[in-house]
C-alpha cells in the first residue's frame, strides 16, 4: 500500500465528514438553536465513517484500491466507529445533559464517567440474551462490540423499515385523504380570533384591577382612618375580593391561551389535509395513488416473506443478484459469460440498495429532528438530540453492513467476515430483523387505523 | 415607581381610551417572546417555550398629550410564531396593524436577511390601520422598529458564530473568493434605520426608544399626527387615510424631533 492510496483514503474521509457537517447545518438545523462545534464534528465523524463502510463494500465488488489498503481501511474504520459509538458518544452525551442542567465541569465529567461505566456494563450484559461470540478471545474485541451494536442497530432498522412500509402507502393512497370544506377552516379561524380577543380583554381587565388595587393601597397608606379594627376589616375584605378576581382572571386567561393554541394546531392540520386533497386531484396525485397501491402490495409481500423466514428458519444463502440473473437467463435462453456480468449487476444492485437505504435514513432523520425539536423542546437540548441521532446513525450503518452481506455474492462476503472477526452469527441478525419488522409493521397498521378512524369521527361531528 | 406615576396613581384614573396593535415578527428562535415579556413585565423567564400560533401581551401606557395631560392607552403586542410550518396559517393575525417590530438574532446572520421576506409577507397579507400612502418608504406602510436580539452572545465584529459551515463561509468570503451574500437587508426595505440592540435574557433593552415608538404610534392613530419633517417637505398635503377612528381635529404635526441625532425608527 503506497502513500497515494493513503492520501486518497484520508481525502475521501475528509470529504464525507465535511458533507456530514454541511447536511447537519443546512438541512437538520432548521431553527436557530445553540450549537457547539464538538457536537457538529462528532456528527460529521460518525457520518464519514459510516459512509466509508458502505463505500468499502462497493470497492470490494469493483476493486479500486489494493487488497491491503482495503483491509487496513476496513479494520481502521471499524475500530474508530466502534470506539466512538461505545465510548466517546455516551460519555459526551451524558456530560452535555449534566452541563445543560447547570452543573460545573468537574461534576458533570464525573457523572458522565459513572454513566459510561454503567452503560458499558449493561452493554456487556445484553449479550447474554443473544448469540454472541464467545468471550474466550477477550472482552473488548471488535467482534464482541460489533455484535452488540448490531443488535441495537438491526432493531432500529427494522422499526424504521416496518413503519416506513406502512406509512408510505398510507400517504400515497387517495383513499385516506379527507375532504375538508373551506367553511370548516373559516369557522375554526373565527373561533380562534374570538378566543384571542377575549384573552386580550381579560388581560386588560387584570391590568386595570391590579392598578386600582395599587392605588387603593397607596391611598390607604395615607388615610387617617377611624379605628384600627375597622380599617383592618376593610383592608381584608376588599383586598381578598380583588385578589380573588385577579386570580380568577388569570385562570381564565390561561385557559383561553391553551384553547387558542389548540385551535391553531387544528387549523394547521386542516390546512395540511386540504392541500393533500387538492394535490390528490391532480394527475401527479393520481400517479401517486397507483404507486401507493403497488407499494402496499409490496409491503404485504414483504411481511409474508418475513413471517415465512422466521417460522421456517430458512434464510437463503444465494444473493438476489445471482438469483435474478439465473432467472433471466432461463427465461430468455441466453448463453453468455455469467461471471463477467454478474459482477456489474451485483454492483448496481448493491449500490442501489445502499443509496436508497442511505436516502431513506437521512429523510427519517430530518423528519424526526424537525418533530422533536419543534415539539416544545428547549433550545439547549438540540445538542443532546444531535448526539443521540449520531449514535443511532452509527449503529444503523454498522448493522446495515451485517445485513448487506447476505446480498453479496459469496466471493465478496469473505472480507466482511474477516474484518469483523469471523465469529458472528449472521443468520441470527436476519431473523431478528424479520421478527422486529413484522411487529413494527403490525403496530404501524394499528396506529394508522386508530388515527384514521378518530379523524373520521371528528369530521362527522365537528366541534361547534 | 417614578414620581410621576405616584402622583398619577393617586388621582382618579380615566379609563384607557384605546389601544394600538403592534406585530412582533422574525424567524423562529430569535427571541420574540422573550422580548415581549421583557417589554411588558420588565423581566423575562429563563426558558421560554416556543410560541404556537400567536400570543398577545398587553402593556399599559401613559401617554402625555400636547396639552400636558395624561391619557391611558393599551399596547397589544402580537407575538407571532416564526416557525416555517405555520406559514399559511399566520395571515389570520395580520389585521388592524398599527406598527411592526422586526426581531433578528445578532448571532445568526441569516435571520437578518430573512427580515426582508417577513416584510414582504406582512406587507402583502396584512391589513393596516392608517397606512402611509404607497409612496412611503420601505415595503411596510406603517412605522416599524428593528431590534437585534442576543447581543450578549453575539460574536464581536468580524467574528463568527459556533456554526462551522458559516464560519468556513465567513473565512472564504474574507479571502475574497466568494462575494458576501448575507448582507444587510436592502435599504429600500428598511431605509435608514440603525436598529436597536438588545439581550432579552439579560434584561438589556432600550426602553426609552420602545416607549417613544409606542407614543408615536398612539399619536399617529388617535391624534392625527405623524408624518415626519422631511417627508412633509417633499409633499405638502398628504392625505392621511382615515379609515379608522380619528379625532375630529386632524392636523399635521411637524417635527417629532428627538434629542439625539440618529433617528432610530421610521415613520
Amino acid at each position: 500500500m503506497n502513500a497515494w492510496e493513503g492520501l486518497a483514503m484520508a481525502a475521501s474521509l475528509a470529504l464525507l465528514g465535511w458533507s456530514g457537517i454541511w447536511f447537519l447545518n443546512r438541512k437538520l438545523y432548521r431553527e436557530y438553536e445553540e450549537r457547539r462545534a464538538l457536537v457538529q464534528i462528532l456528527f460529521g465523524a460518525v457520518f464519514a465513517l459510516s459512509c466509508n463502510l458502505l463505500q468499502l463494500v462497493l470497492f470490494e465488488i469493483v476493486p479500486l484500491l489494493s487488497p491491503q489498503a482495503r483491509w487496513l481501511n476496513w479494520k481502521l474504520d471499524l475500530y474508530c466507529i466502534v470506539a466512538l459509538l461505545v465510548f466517546v458518544l455516551p460519555y459526551y452525551h451524558c456530560y452535555l445533559v449534566f452541563r445543560n442542567k447547570g452543573s460545573r465541569r468537574e461534576r458533570a465529567a464525573i457523572a458522565a464517567l459513572c454513566f459510561l461505566l454503567g452503560f458499558l456494563y449493561a452493554f456487556w450484559r445484553m449479550g447474554v440474551h443473544f448469540p454472541m461470540p464467545s468471550p474466550d478471545k477477550g472482552f473488548f474485541t471488535v467482534a464482541q462490540m460489533v455484535s452488540r451494536v448490531g443488535v441495537i442497530g438491526v432493531s432500529v432498522m427494522a422499526v424504521l423499515a416496518g413503519f416506513g412500509a406502512v406509512d408510505l402507502p398510507y400517504s400515497y393512497l387517495s383513499l385516506f385523504i379527507r375532504d375538508i370544506q373551506d367553511s370548516d377552516i373559516a369557522s375554526l379561524e373565527r373561533q380562534l380570533m374570538q378566543a384571542l380577543e377575549m384573552g386580550i380583554a381579560k388581560k386588560k381587565k387584570r391590568i386595570l384591577l391590579a392598578q386600582s388595587e395599587m392605588r387603593r393601597s397607596l391611598l390607604k397608606g395615607e388615610a387617617k382612618s377611624t379605628s384600627f379594627f375597622s380599617r383592618l376589616v376593610r383592608t381584608v375584605v376588599r383586598s381578598v375580593s380583588e385578589d380573588e378576581q385577579i386570580h380568577n382572571l388569570e385562570v381564565e386567561i390561561n385557559g383561553l391561551e391553551e384553547l387558542s393554541r389548540q385551535l391553531f394546531l387544528d387549523i394547521f392540520e386542516l390546512r395540511k389535509a386540504k392541500q393533500a386533497a387538492i394535490y390528490s386531484r391532480t394527475w401527479r396525485g393520481h400517479v401517486k395513488n397507483i404507486w401507493g397501491y403497488a407499494l402496499s402490495l409490496y409491503c404485504v409481500y414483504k411481511m409474508l416473506r418475513s413471517l415465512q423466514s422466521i417460522v421456517l428458519r430458512d434464510t437463503g444463502s444465494v444473493d438476489p443478484a445471482t438469483n435474478a440473473i439465473a432467472i433471466f437467463l432461463r427465461i430468455f435462453h441466453i448463453n453468455f459469460n455469467v461471471a463477467l456480468w454478474s459482477q456489474y449487476v451485483s454492483l448496481a444492485f448493491v449500490g442501489m440498495m445502499i443509496a436508497m437505504s442511505l436516502r431513506g435514513f437521512l429523510q427519517s432523520l430530518m423528519k424526526f429532528f424537525s418533530i422533536a425539536s419543534s415539539g416544545g423542546a428547549r433550545n439547549s437540548s438540540s445538542n443532546v438530540l444531535v448526539l443521540f441521532l449520531s449514535e443511532i446513525m452509527g449503529m444503523y450503518f454498522v448493522s446495515s453492513i451485517l445485513l448487506i452481506r447476505k446480498s453479496l455474492a459469496s466471493e465478496y462476503r469473505s472480507i466482511i467476515t474477516d474484518a469483523l472477526g469471523g465469529d458472528i452469527q449472521f443468520n441470527f441478525y436476519h431473523r431478528w430483523f424479520d421478527a422486529i419488522f413484522v411487529v413494527s409493521a403490525l403496530l404501524s397498521i394499528l396506529l394508522f387505523a386508530v388515527q384514521y378512524t378518530s379523524k373520521q369521527a371528528d369530521d362527522k361531528h365537528p366541534v361547534d | 415607581m417614578p414620581p410621576s406615576m405616584y402622583r398619577r396613581a393617586k388621582e382618579e384614573a380615566l379609563p384607557p381610551t384605546g389601544q394600538v396593535r403592534v406585530l412582533i415578527v422574525g424567524d423562529a428562535g430569535v427571541g420574540k417572546s422573550s422580548l415581549a415579556q421583557l417589554i411588558v413585565d420588565g423581566s423575562c423567564g429563563k426558558d421560554v417555550a416556543r410560541t404556537i400560533g400567536c400570543t398577545v401581551h398587553v402593556k399599559h401606557i401613559q401617554h402625555t398629550t400636547l396639552a400636558n395631560s395624561f391619557q391611558d392607552f393599551f399596547v397589544e403586542l402580537w407575538d407571532v410564531s416564526g416557525n416555517e410550518w405555520y406559514k399559511d396559517c399566520r395571515s389570520l393575525f395580520y389585521s388592524q396593524i398599527n406598527g411592526i417590530i422586526f426581531v433578528h438574532d445578532l448571532s445568526q446572520r441569516k435571520t437578518k436577511s430573512s427580515l426582508q421576506k417577513w416584510a414582504r409577507e406582512v406587507a402583502s397579507l396584512g391589513h393596516f390601520s392608517a397606512p402611509l400612502p404607497s409612496s412611503g418608504m420601505g415595503l411596510v406602510p406603517v412605522p416599524f422598529l428593528v431590534i437585534g436580539n442576543k447581543a450578549d452572545i453575539a460574536p464581536k465584529a468580524g467574528g463568527s458564530s459556533g456554526n462551522l459551515v458559516d464560519a468556513a463561509r465567513h473565512w472564504v468570503e474574507k479571502q475574497g473568493l466568494l462575494s458576501p451574500t448575507d448582507e444587510l437587508p436592502t435599504s429600500e426595505t428598511f431605509p435608514g434605520t440603525q436598529g436597536l440592540r438588545a439581550a432579552a435574557k439579560d434584561g438589556e433593552l432600550d426602553m426609552e426608544a420602545i416607549d417613544d415608538f409606542f407614543s408615536m404610534l398612539i399619536r399617529r392613530r388617535y391624534f392625527g399626527e405623524g408624518i415626519s419633517t422631511y417627508f412633509s417637505s417633499t409633499q405638502s398635503n398628504i392625505p392621511v387615510n382615515s379609515t379608522n377612528q380619528m379625532p375630529s381635529s386632524s392636523f399635521m404635526y411637524n417635527g417629532l424631533a428627538r434629542s439625539n441625532s440618529s433617528s432610530r425608527y421610521r415613520l
